[in-house]
């Protein structure tokens, strides 16, 4: 066979090879030690000497052409076995996932956690009032503040969760009620200033876009009181059985009597304050659209695995 | 407080495109809260119309068929009423009108199409005590020159709109319409026209005909009017239906009148009928166990707490809370002794807490303005003349030691701005007293504002602050933050962190009530302590308690797999104080899920929820299980108390099967104790340079040895080598145990050689099975 009748055949070969496996028997078949191509270097001792070069050349073109072809065709082959492959290893992507799962955190402890972040930005201090209270925390307050307010450092910012129970006579039991608290003392403190920071709080947590009412309000605790409204998601303020002619009350406050600074011996020319009270269960209403307002302390594990995820945040400038 | 918009109209402008619900939402945001606003009838679509004709209908024995002219139209209404015929004028409710009944349709009655309703007055919606049995038994008839298709409201003089004032306490001047009209006047910026009075008196002087003795200092003020002659009969519409929106009954026209002029000026008034009570009026205080039977009949026994107005004789009324029987007047009364005054206010707050409470005594315990006591008196006579043909003697007589100079309070501008937080102009300030119809001086450094005597709760430049800040308006005021320095603020997360965990382990928070009942309190601890009670309520010391039952109330609402927690508070009592405690407790039954494997609850899952969470904060290795002294209310072998650095900090287990059937896995932390462990600073260990070498090991075993021991004695076997030790398998299906364990060792210094593993698991298996008699498992 000479040089031009093995290329012939050659690219027959390769025309007819299929896979790898076909690939490698040509390999075998041309290039091994008595494949074809290697038997026509052996043969290159008969060749007359003029013509080996020529020859030579051939062979090695031959050569080449079926080792460029082989890596190519290989590649290839290579190629679609693991496209097959990939093909055969499909899966049902949306059957369920192996995930761990949540727990929930509850509605109340929510809105603290978010209160607390809020006002801890504004740089006040989280303070726990401690044991129950059954109507004594002026008490508690007082000695809260006659425990932070000193000579060198006469203001006061913080904040205290509280729980308190009402007595209902009618019903000869008492109704709980979470609160988070907050007293300010320091210069030069007015309205303006409990509202700001009344503002700023609540549109964290409710997000921008609520509508936030202030209401005027007689109170024996402080100078001027305050309560803090929203408009009733259940309505459209129309008036309905969760909200007061169409508002939902959040917060309540005051601007603290001047007296009250006395009793610490700071001058009322100089320092001002205010107090407020976030009503924690009224906002978790608001905020999570709590039609019935009993299931919040119901503790139907159905109401409690709701509150799963994390709350969006609401950045207000 | 009910207001009627048409009452107050008489004294004030407002604006009739205002709707009842912005006036009192505007009320609202200035202090005075209200529990509604409505219109007195709440219909829609009415008109009056004429019967054409009227005949029977022939499917029915009292259903008449009628031709009703309402104006535009002629309907077909089908009538049951008895006094339906032709020629009267009537309320129609055409098709579509809202009544409180419900929207009229178009009906067919037994083959005969109604379309529309002939109205009784009951089926307006006035309550039911303003009405006679006519009013629903048959249908309303109009005057009969009322024009047909026009408002049979209007006609009937019901269109009246009515706020429910839930008035501040300290504002008893809101107690009267002309109160509330003052209020109304500063919103809106109108003069309040308080009411022009003209009547004649007649010749006789109330001194020649009668006395007043008043012997207690705690009535400062009493006046004493006489009317005769009076033609007692119905109240004109407009008073009647102003009293039926202000939420009183109609009597006749002299008691309307009384009331009338109470709700007009928050002076409340009573009338005797003079006849009967003499010519006489003593105030005093009561006898001890001095009888008076009240105007509703009932006889009251009093104390010399309270006060009477008596005649020669005896009580004939409880002063400022109710009049007395025996002087009422009646319908054949003539004359009368009409009497104003003003008691203190204390004392009547507390007879009428003690005996009952009026529209009166609510006013006297607010305090009255003296001058509406003379506003009073004048109206009333006003009106009784006009509407009660009344005869009236000449004078008054009183005693009266009341003040009634308004006060003067300094103010400056500075002040306001400052307490206000806003740059309010002094022209912005002086308006705003105008507004509240307070006289002002403007001094150029200060103002002196002069409070009417009406407003009583005015007591000092304070409270005008108040008032500036409420007509300003609290939402015109812009919020800013207050500008201090103050220290860093501070924040314990550590609460917050371990409800984090609990949630992420697949917990759900609960929040419970503190309040337990009684038989709970002493469960579920071996603590001995005094419960915290108050007012009968019980405080929970342990948390379990609420846990339990909110456990009870799920499986109650078919909820299965409950994995629940609670950090909070535990009550008790120390040295005769309340205390508390803070704890963490879980509860966890049915299924677990972790990962792909939903697993069901037992000891060892609640086990690793306690340890992961002691693990993170940060105490391993520092805890273990014992199982000491468990509460009656645990299972006595599935329970242990929990020993964090030899002291007791909680219990873990499964409740005993007396507290239910359920297989329920619980714990409870005293987080106090817990916490006030310190724990180690996190400090970084260098990651192992050689290779550490596991071996596998298992024991054939006792039943009755536990792992913990096991594991133990193979810390101590080893040398410095052994590591880790790690439970593989345990398979307690033969009546030895066969445990395996994984054993990983390592040394910091170099690689370990297999002389040195053999030896020290030689050392560890020797002595394993000498102590414990257990056989090492061949590979």
């Amino acid at each position: 066979m000479n040089i031009d009748e093995i290329k012939k055949e050659l690219e027959k070969d390769l025309t007819l090879a299929k896979n790898i496996e076909d690939l490698n028997n040509l390999k075998n078949k041309y290039l091994s030690k008595n494949g074809i191509i290697t038997v026509l270097y052996s043969n290159m001792k008969k060749i007359p000497k003029e013509e080996k070069k020529t020859f030579n050349l051939k062979i090695n073109h031959l050569k080449d052409y079926f080792n460029s072809n082989y890596e190519e065709m290989k590649e290839k082959f290579e190629k679609e076995l693991l496209a097959d492959k990939l093909e055969h290893e499909i899966i049902d992507i949306s059957l369920p996932s192996k995930k761990i799962k949540r727990g929930s955190k509850h509605p109340i402890t929510r809105v603290v956690e978010q209160l607390e972040d809020s006002l801890l930005s504004l740089g006040y201090t989280v303070f726990d009032l401690d044991e129950l209270n059954l109507n004594k925390e002026d008490e508690k307050i007082k000695s809260l503040v006659e425990d932070n307010i000193s000579i060198n450092k006469k203001s006061l910012q913080v904040i205290y969760p509280l729980e308190t129970y009402k007595y209902n006579e009618e019903k000869n039991k008492f109704s709980q009620n979470m609160q988070l608290e907050g007293l300010v003392i320091g210069k030069n403190i007015s309205l303006a200033d409990l509202k700001g920071t009344l503002e700023l709080t609540l549109k964290k947590v409710l997000g921008i876009k609520t509508k936030i009412r202030f209401r005027f309000n007689y109170s024996s605790l402080g100078q001027i009181a305050l309560d803090v409204d929203v408009n009733c998601f259940n309505c459209a303020t129309k008036g309905c059985s969760l909200c007061n002619n169409g508002f939902i009350k959040v917060a309540d406050a005051f601007m603290l009597y001047p007296s009250f600074l006395e009793n610490f011996n700071l001058d009322n020319k100089i320092y001002q304050g205010f107090r407020f009270n976030f009503l924690i269960d009224n906002l978790a209403i608001f905020k999570y659209e709590i039609k019935e307002d009993l299931r919040l302390y119901e503790n139907d594990v159905r109401f409690l695995k709701q509150f799963d995820r994390k709350d969006e945040e609401n950045e207000v400038k | 407080m009910k207001l009627s918009r048409n009452f107050v109209k008489d004294y004030i402008d407002l604006d009739d495109k205002l709707s009842i619900k912005e006036i009192a939402e505007t009320m609202n945001l200035i202090g005075n809260k209200y529990k509604s606003a409505y219109s007195l009838i709440p219909c829609s679509g009415l008109v009056t119309g004429e019967v054409l004709e009227c005949s029977m209908h022939q499917q029915s024995d009292h259903l008449h068929v009628c031709q009703v002219d309402v104006g535009d139209e002629v309907l077909q209404i089908v009538c049951g009423a008895p006094n339906v015929r032709k020629g009267i004028k009537v309320i129609v409710a055409k098709v579509g009108s809202k009544l409180p009944l419900g929207i009229i349709g178009s009906t067919n009655k037994r083959g005969v199409i109604s379309n529309g309703m002939i109205c009784s007055i009951a089926e307006l919606g006035l309550e039911h005590r303003f009405l006679e049995a006519k009013d629903s038994e048959t249908i309303h008839e109009l005057p009969l020159d009322t024009p047909v298709g026009i408002d049979p409201i209007k006609v009937l003089e019901l269109d009246d709109e009515v706020i429910d004032f839930d008035l501040s306490p300290n504002r008893g001047d809101l107690l009267s319409v002309l109160g509330l009209a003052y209020e109304l006047g500063a919103i809106y910026h109108l003069q309040v026209k308080e009411p022009l009075c003209s009547y004649k008196e007649n010749d006789k002087e109330i001194k020649d005909v009668f006395n007043l003795s008043v012997e207690i200092e705690d009535c400062p003020l009493f006046i004493v009017k006489k009317i005769e002659n009076v033609k007692i009969k119905e109240s004109p519409a407009f008073i009647k239906n102003r009293l039926i929106a202000s939420g009183i009954r109609s009597i006749n026209n002299v008691v309307d009148i009384s009331n009338y002029v109470m709700l007009e000026t928050g002076q409340p008034l009573h009338f005797y009928d003079a006849d009967k009570l003499g010519d006489t009026i003593i105030v005093r205080d009561a006898k001890e166990k001095e009888e008076v039977v009240t105007l509703d009949g009932k006889k009251r026994i009093l104390s010399s707490e309270d006060m009477v107005i008596a005649n020669k004789e005896c009580a004939v009324g409880l002063a400022g809370v109710r009049g007395g029987l025996e002087t009422e007047v009646v319908p054949d009364t003539k004359n009368i002794i009409i009497e104003v005054a003003i008691f203190n206010t204390d004392r009547i707050s507390k007879t009428s807490k003690k005996i009952l409470s009026s529209e009166a005594s609510n006013r006297f315990g607010k305090g009255i303005d003296p001058i509406r006591s003379y506003m009073a008196i004048e109206h009333c006579c006003d009106l009784l003349q006009k509407y009660a043909d009344a005869s009236i003697v000449k004078g008054i007589i009183s005693h009266d030691k009341t003040s009634k100079d308004p006060k003067d309070i300094i103010i400056t501008l500075e002040e306001i701005r400052k307490a206000l937080g806003i740059d309010i102009s002094k022209e912005e300030v002086l308006n705003i007293f105008n507004d509240l119809s307070f006289a002002v001086k403007d001094r150029s450094k200060d103002i002196i504002v002069t409070v009417p005597t009406r407003r009583m709760d005015i007591l000092t430049s304070l409270d005008l602050i108040n008032e500036v800040c409420r007509i300003y308006g609290l939402n015109n005021i812009n919020g800013k933050l207050p500008n201090l320095s103050f220290g860093s603020s501070n924040y314990n997360k550590t609460v917050r962190e371990i409800k984090n965990k609990l949630i992420n382990l697949g917990l759900n928070e609960v929040l419970s009530n503190m309040i337990v009942k009684e038989e709970l309190v002493n469960k579920y601890t071996n603590d001995k302590f005094e419960a915290v009670i108050d007012n009968k309520n019980t405080f929970r010391y342990s948390l379990l308690s609420s846990l339990k039952d909110i456990y009870d109330y799920n499986k109650l609402k078919g909820n299965d797999n409950i994995s629940i927690f609670e950090l909070g508070k535990g009550f008790y009592i120390d040295e005769g104080k309340v205390k508390d405690e803070q704890k963490l407790a879980v509860l966890m039954s049915g299924n677990y899920y972790l990962g792909i494997n939903s697993q069901k609850i037992d000891f060892y899952v609640i086990k690793g929820i306690l340890e992961e969470l002691l693990d993170y904060l940060g105490y391993q290795g520092r805890y273990s299980l014992k199982n000491n002294s468990i509460p009656l209310e645990f299972h006595p072998y599935q329970s242990a108390n929990i020993i964090l650095q030899g002291q007791d900090v909680g219990v873990i287990g499964k409740l005993h099967p007396n507290e239910t059937s359920d297989d329920v896995y619980v714990f409870e932390l005293n987080l106090r104790k817990v916490l006030s462990f310190k724990v180690r600073k996190m400090t970084y260990h260098d990651i192992p340079q050689f290779s550490s070498i596991k071996k596998e090991v298992a024991f054939i075993i006792d039943k009755n040895v536990i792992s913990s021991d096991l594991i133990t004695s193979i810390k101590k076997a080893d040398g410095k080598l052994l590591t880790n030790i790690e439970i593989s398998n345990i398979d307690s299906s033969k009546d030895e145990n066969e445990i395996s364990f994984q054993l990983t060792f390592y040394d910091p210094k170099k690689n370990i050689s297999d002389n040195e593993i053999v030896e020290s698991y030689e050392k560890i298996t020797s002595n394993i099975i000498k102590m414990f008699k257990a056989k090492v498992k061949d590979k």
